[in-house]
């Protein structure tokens, strides 16, 4: 990103976004989740408190039901119990007429049961007598419905068509029914009456002519037959599964009597339709499944409106976080590009500053109080930089005005000769000479531009050593041959010292430059008369050359800049010399590239040491590698 | 008239003096900032031709010192320097005109006679004294409508007397702005100068307009 302060914007909204985001996400999750729970044991508490109203009301109905039959069984017994004392009462009734008819007349037992068809025609007697004659007058009492009115204590109009009655004896012959059971017979099976023992009663349901009913069934002695079987009382309840009715009109027989057989005994059964129970008890249920469904429906409405409680609590929830998210956001927005805005005003700072840079100043203005403690160490490398960067600037400038100058000048004296010679007609030795110092000038153009070249080829790297086994001594004296005449001018006296020194391999013409250099300062700022050491010696692995000289001495504040283009260290200019100030600049540019060093000692007005130091192997033996 | 040439650079120094001298210019040399120095306080020259890169002491440091010290001499600065900068200053430190090297031969010389002139307090290049009349930029001399050909020192001495037409000229005077260092200074070569030119300005021709000031000089005056 190019801008520094979007950039940061973006990532601080970004991570501020996703702040915003996942605790959103989070808290989102976790009331959804804490809802959700409160919504499940909201339900579950509904659906218990329905399940309990459901429970009392199935409990209320089991009650209901419960009494229901326990009255109807009651009412059943005591309506057979009735019924069956009924019974014992007519019989004794009847065995008293009989008796009596035995005692005050001779009739037989035949014609004392009024001559009913079909008895025997023997006498009988006893047990036997009783059982016919029971029979015979059960059947008779059968047939007087009338007997049943009081008996039943209901009037007959009343007595609802629902309920029913039947008497049999033991050897299963109906003695007495209700008129309305029809063709019904109540079901008495024989087990239940093999089983059966007086005044046992048993309970059952029953399904009689399509109707349900509830029968009960008890076996109930006819007769008390007291004056026949005396009575042995045994007080207390005879047998375990009866209990002695409230109102009965029975007297106990004894069990031993009733096993024997000797009592007649009947089985009264008494039965009433459950039609109406099971009437109020499907009322009931009904009832209850009303209510059980309201329940349910109530419970699933509360439900639901418990849910879209939580929804829109959910959802006003989401909605006041996306808000406050947005608010945020915003918020964070222009917070933030002030913030930063504020944050970078130093960089703006240092832009400004550094845009007012120029060519003409390089001057960074920036008070150390708008740089902060972070960008200072950039800044004051900015600042060294920049004063590099002037101070290359600086002798870039003088470099091109000092090329400048040494073009132009000897440009300006070769054009004025040359326009003044052709002035007027000249003689031919007048144009000759004209010519000759052209000629001059052009030589001192040539070698300044070599020069210039050579330090330009030197910069861009592509100055080439051509390293071969040079003989130093030899060298240095034809560069001392070379530079004799120049001397002899200004009366100096040279002195060569080789040390032993002979053979080095390096490159002889850039050696021969650099002893030609040095040789000619030492003549050029030497005093007349003075002197020229030129010394050679070895030094661990390195070729030291020395030329010192007597001459002017450097200035210290020169020494820095010696080695750099076009400076001498006086400031004024002499022409005739023609290394134009580029000779040291050469000097170092060459022993760079040979990989030596040079070093100066200087005092004023005493004269000057330049000490090269060229590293070679300890031997003087040729190096085939030693090239660059 | 006398220029002093301040430069350091031998061939353009031989060169620039033949030119100068071949046009009737008295030249005087120094090599290096001292002796320009030395030369430009102990002689009245009429214009300095100053290089600014001088052995010893600069160009500018000359410059100033002499404005400073009150020599009036015109100064024409001559430099390899050409920016804005450097005309700048030089111009600032007291030069009155600026070449940058290299130049025309041509030029130089006009701007030379432009300095003279505003010595001189003279605008056109051209003088009339009389019917006597000298352009001073084709160095043509006219009397009468006819023109007079003059060597290069006896149209220097002309040129000297017109630019003080009405005063009187001292022989001094002559002999300082018409001869260089070098020339031997002989009792009477002014006065054979003048004889010369009067042979040629004045001869047949009237009134004459070369008068002599006995006791003190010469004059070149327009009869009244």
């Amino acid at each position: 990103m190019k801008s520094l302060r979007l950039s940061l914007i973006v990532y601080l909204l970004g991570l501020l976004l996703t702040c915003i985001v996942s605790f959103s996400l989070y808290l989102h999750h976790q009331s959804a989740q804490r809802v959700s729970a409160i919504f499940d044991k909201s339900g579950r508490m509904l659906a218990r408190s329905t399940e309990d109203a459901e429970h009392l009301l199935q409990g209320r109905y089991q009650v209901m039901d419960q009494m229901l039959r326990a009255n109807l069984d009651e009412a059943l017994l005591l309506k057979a119990q009735t019924l069956a004392s009924h019974l014992v009462r007519r019989f004794e009734f009847g065995r008293d007429i009989l008796v009596f008819r035995l005692l005050g007349g001779h009739q037989s037992v035949h014609q004392a049961v009024l001559g009913m068809p079909g008895l025997p025609a023997v006498p009988i007697f006893g047990q036997e007598a009783v059982r016919w004659w029971t029979q015979a007058r059960v059947i008779q009492l059968a047939t007087l419905d009338e007997i049943d009115e009081g008996l039943l204590g209901s009037p007959r109009r009343s007595a609802p068509a629902e309920e029913f009655y039947q008497v049999s004896s033991e050897e299963e012959l109906i003695l007495l029914r209700s008129p309305h059971l029809g063709s019904n017979i109540l079901p008495l099976d024989r087990k239940t009456r093999q089983k059966m023992k007086l005044f046992q009663y048993e309970f059952s349901n029953v399904t009689v002519g399509g109707r349900h009913l509830r029968l009960v069934t008890l076996k109930a002695p006819i007769t008390r037959m007291l004056l026949i079987f005396p009575e042995r009382r045994r007080g207390g309840g005879s047998s375990s599964n009866s209990h002695r009715p409230p109102r009965s009109s029975l007297v106990p027989v004894d069990r031993d009597i009733v096993q024997r057989g000797l009592v007649p005994t009947v089985f009264v059964q008494y039965a009433r339709s459950v039609a109406d129970i099971e009437e109020t008890l499907a009322e009931l249920r009904a009832d209850i499944e009303n209510v059980r469904d309201q329940l349910l429906r109530e419970q699933e409405q509360t439900r639901l409106r418990l849910e879209e409680d939580a929804q829109a609590a959910l959802a006003s929830m989401r909605t006041t976080l996306v808000l406050l998210a947005v608010a945020v956001v915003a918020a964070m927005v222009v917070g933030s590009v002030v913030i930063i805005r504020r944050g970078l005003a130093p960089i703006e700072h240092i832009a400004r500053a550094v845009s007012q840079v120029s060519e003409k100043d390089f001057q960074l203005k920036l008070a150390p109080e708008e740089v902060p403690q972070e960008l200072a160490p950039i800044v004051a490398r900015l600042r060294e930089v920049l004063a590099l960067l002037a101070a290359a600037f600086q002798r870039e400038k003088q470099a091109v005005a000092d090329i400048s100058h040494e073009l132009r000048t000897p440009l300006a004296a070769l054009l004025a000769t040359i326009q003044v010679s052709l002035k007027k007609m000249r003689t031919a030795e007048e144009y000759r000479q004209t010519l000759g110092q052209c000629a001059e000038i052009g030589e001192q153009l040539r070698g300044l531009m070599e020069r210039l070249l050579l330090l330009a080829r030197l910069d861009a790297g592509t100055a080439i050593v051509y390293p071969q086994l040079v003989d130093v001594p030899e060298l240095a004296e034809q560069c001392l041959n070379m530079v004799r005449p120049l001397a002899h001018d200004k009366d100096l006296h040279f002195h060569f010292e080789r040390n032993g020194v002979s053979t080095v391999f390096t490159d002889p013409e850039k050696l021969r430059e650099i002893l030609n250099n040095l040789l000619h300062n030492a003549i050029q700022y030497n005093r007349p008369g003075g002197r020229v050491d030129l010394e050679l010696r070895r030094k661990e692995g390195a070729l030291v050359i020395e030329v010192r000289d007597t001459g002017i001495g450097i200035p210290p504040e020169a020494r820095p800049h010696l080695f750099e283009r076009f400076f001498r260290a006086d400031p004024s200019r002499q022409s005739d010399v023609i290394h134009a100030g580029l000779g040291l600049a050469i000097v170092k540019g060459y022993l760079d590239l040979l990989g030596g060093t040079i070093a100066v000692e200087s005092t004023v007005g005493q004269g000057s040491t330049f000490r090269i130091e060229l590293p070679v192997d300890g031997s003087d033996a040729p190096r085939t590698d030693a090239s660059s | 008239m006398r220029v002093l040439l301040v430069e350091d650079h031998k061939p353009l120094v031989r060169a620039l003096k033949q030119g100068l001298e071949e046009e009737g210019f008295a030249v005087d040399v120094a090599a290096d900032g001292e002796e320009g120095d030395f030369k430009a306080r102990s002689a009245d020259y009429d214009v300095i031709v100053l290089d600014l890169m001088l052995p010893k002491i600069d160009g500018l440091t000359l410059l100033r010192s002499w404005r400073r010290d009150g020599i009036k001499s015109f100064v024409l600065v001559l430099t390899a320097r050409g920016g804005t900068d450097d005309k700048v200053l030089g111009l600032d430190a007291g030069a009155d005109d600026y070449l940058t090297k290299p130049f025309e031969l041509e030029e130089l010389l006009a701007r030379i006679r432009a300095l003279i002139r505003r010595r001189h307090e003279v605008k056109s290049p051209i003088i009339r004294i009389y019917d006597l009349e000298i352009n001073t930029a084709s160095r043509v001399v006219k009397r009468g409508g006819k023109a007079i050909h003059l060597t290069p020192k006896e149209y220097a001495l002309l040129e000297f007397l017109a630019y003080h037409c009405g005063k009187v000229v001292t022989r001094s005077m002559i002999w300082n702005h018409l001869y260089d260092e070098n020339d031997e200074n002989t009792s009477n070569v002014v006065d054979v100068y003048i004889r010369y030119l009067r042979n040629k300005i004045d001869k047949g021709f009237d009134p004459p307009l070369i008068l002599t000031r006995w006791g003190e000089g010469y004059m070149l005056q327009a009869p009244e």
